[in-house]
């Protein structure tokens, strides 16, 4: 191949977008997927990728004081954001999309892989792809927000966000910070037109931010009033049950299922419901956040 | 239109020859001799007393232009090379939102695209400023690491990592550095278990995926490569921007690579470095249009080119 072949061929790939310049279109929710991993991953079957891992939390965990847990990891518990995404975007993709978006709060059993890119590489289409964490249970509300600035703007027309969260830390959980009792993922294709049968179109998402608990159930009871027309609340885990409106049917996520838990309940009522509102709260830092969904 | 308000950055003071790192970083003599002679690059900056947090601490310190604003900061975002650098759940970031007056902004870590996670993270900021509308509003884009692991340290045969941080003001339409295109190309192909087999692949295809992303930048901005007065470079190392120059037909002077001996190659805040001392060294006038380019590699690459006009 010669260099301009290969260029040629490459400028294919490349993603090359103007600025936002004011909002052109909608975002429509598509498709979605859910999957728990009973299993843990084949990565960390390998006794090479086990001892790199060792490596790297050993480094990470020295200035906390911290060692790795020798037994879990030798064990090869966990799972790999890579191999749980592969499949979930088996299960929702079957045209090419121009954005990934995966989603999450728990590390990854692979803390240095760059997923997202490598996801990139095996997701129709060869989208531009990134992860955003670091924000609990927000991050994938973030992630959806991300998602439809891309589409709305026109940078975009088919996009995945991804959410997962896995189960296993190898080392001390510190903080109050829930760690998920499983291994679970969740899939939504969002793209700039309706495809499905019934016509799902995403609102703004709205996060608010330095919400304490005792504030929280007022700020998304209002969100909730706001919004006109029948709706069903889907509460993540991190909204108590007992201070969750009474004026709509309410939804709540499964237990042990704190950063997937909203939009694993989500993807499994899309054929019956009608408009949802998903929600959650993370009280460690103080986001409450929803994205209202509504039907055409 | 996306612009850039203001950028501040932190670099430790102490730098540490690479020689004296040979044990650390699995070097042999001959391999230490290579990163000074042909890739430029005989010492880092690795601050061993500073956290991350502190590093971030630094950079926001130094940036003015955030004093009296917090209330105009809506979004903070931390551009990361590498996912996960602390403990679950510890949060650095937030840590620092609080210190910072700045518990009221939505901050989040965007990150996976390795050293290239920077410029991703500019384009993002303005993307929910426009969608929000407010001219005020401000997001604070943060970049910097610690190399405290192997494959934070060292990417073979190319760069030794360096610690530092960098802070930067994006607006939605503010009256300087106004972005006129961004272009990525992901290469999530290089992620394989065959390391020695994907090295030479990469070496094989870097120059040529990083001359067309720069191309597709430049032509996505209405431009030529002949208009753009000056690259700002990820520090990666000398010789790969000489190759890609010559690959390009392009003036490596145009190319700023003062800092990849000064400062080495910061993850993703080379490109704020560089910017920073461009405008120190009245390198860009108004009007020119400069180019930021970032390739980040590791597990898989990403190839990244903004344009802006100064």
């Amino acid at each position: 191949m010669t260099d301009t072949e290969f260029e040629t061929e490459q400028r294919s790939r490349i993603h090359a977008l103007a600025p936002p310049a004011g909002t052109a279109g909608a975002l429509y929710l598509n498709r979605t997927a859910r999957r728990v991993f009973d299993q843990d991953c084949e990565f960390l079957r390998t006794p090479r990728n086990r001892s790199n891992i060792d490596v790297y939390l050993t480094d990470m965990l020295q200035p906390y004081d911290l060692r790795p847990d020798a037994d879990r990891l030798a064990a090869g518990t966990g799972q790999s954001y890579g191999e749980m995404a592969l499949a979930l975007i088996g299960d929702t993709v079957d045209e090419p999309v121009d954005l990934l978006v995966l989603a999450f709060a728990v590390p990854d059993v692979w803390p240095g892989r760059a997923t997202a890119t490598y996801l990139s590489a095996v997701c129709p289409g060869q989208p531009m792809a990134f992860a955003i964490c670091d924000q609990g249970s927000a991050a994938a509300f973030t992630g959806l927000r991300l998602v439809r600035e891309y589409v709305v703007s026109g940078a975009c027309r088919r996009a995945l966000l991804v959410v997962v969260e896995q189960a296993t830390l190898h080392y001390p959980s510190s903080g109050s910070a829930p760690v998920p009792d499983r291994h679970a993922g969740v899939a939504l294709l969002c793209t700039n037109e309706p495809g499905a049968a019934v016509s799902r179109r995403w609102d703004p998402v709205r996060i608010s931010t330095a919400v304490t608990p005792e504030q929280a159930p007022a700020v998304l009871a209002t969100r909730v009033a706001e919004q006109r027309g029948p709706l069903t609340l889907v509460a993540g885990a991190g909204l108590d049950p007992a201070t969750l409106p009474d004026t709509v049917p309410v939804r709540t996520a499964p237990a042990g299922q704190p950063y997937t838990g909203a939009w694993w309940e989500l993807s499994g009522m899309l054929d019956a419901s009608g408009a949802v509102m998903l929600a959650d709260y993370d009280p460690v830092l103080g986001y409450l956040c929803t994205a209202y969904c509504g039907v055409e | 239109m996306t612009t850039l308000e203001a950028v501040a950055t932190y670099l430790p003071a102490t730098r540490t020859p690479i020689a004296d790192l040979a044990e650390v970083l699995g070097l042999t003599p001959m391999q230490v001799t290579l990163f000074d002679r042909f890739n430029g690059l005989r010492d880092v900056g690795w601050d061993n007393e500073a956290s991350l947090l502190d590093l971030l601490v630094a950079a926001t310190e130094r940036l003015t232009a955030l004093r009296g604003n917090e209330h105009r900061v809506r979004y903070v975002l931390h551009a990361r090379a590498f996912a996960v650098v602390v403990p679950f759940a510890h949060n650095p970031l937030h840590e620092l939102t609080h210190r910072l007056g700045l518990g009221h902004a939505e901050a989040f870590t965007v990150t996976q695209q390795s050293c290239a996670t920077g410029l991703l993270a500019i384009d993002i900021a303005g993307r929910l400023l426009a969608a929000d509308g407010d001219s005020e509003a401000l997001a604070l884009v943060l970049a910097g690491e610690k190399a405290f692991t192997r494959d934070s340290r060292l990417l073979p045969e190319t760069s030794v990592f360096s610690e530092g941080a960098s802070a930067c003001l994006v607006a939605a339409n503010g009256p300087r550095d106004r972005l006129l295109s961004y272009a990525s190309l992901p290469r999530g192909d290089f992620d394989s278990d065959d390391a020695a087999e994907v090295a030479a692949r990469f070496q094989r295809d870097y120059r040529g995926c990083l001359s067309a992303v720069m191309e597709a930048a430049t032509a996505q901005a209405g431009l030529r490569m002949e208009d753009i007065t000056l690259v700002l470079p990820h520090n990666v190392n000398m010789v790969s921007w000489r190759r890609v120059c010559k690959r390009m037909n392009f003036p490596v002077a145009r190319v700023f690579l003062d800092n990849v001996a000064r400062a080495g190659h910061v993850f993703c805040a080379d490109a704020f470095i560089n910017y920073q001392s461009a405008r120190e060294q009245g390198m860009l006038r108004p009007g020119d249009r400069y180019l930021i380019a970032a390739a980040g590699a590791g597990f898989g690459a990403t190839f990244s080119a903004m344009v802006f006009e100064h």
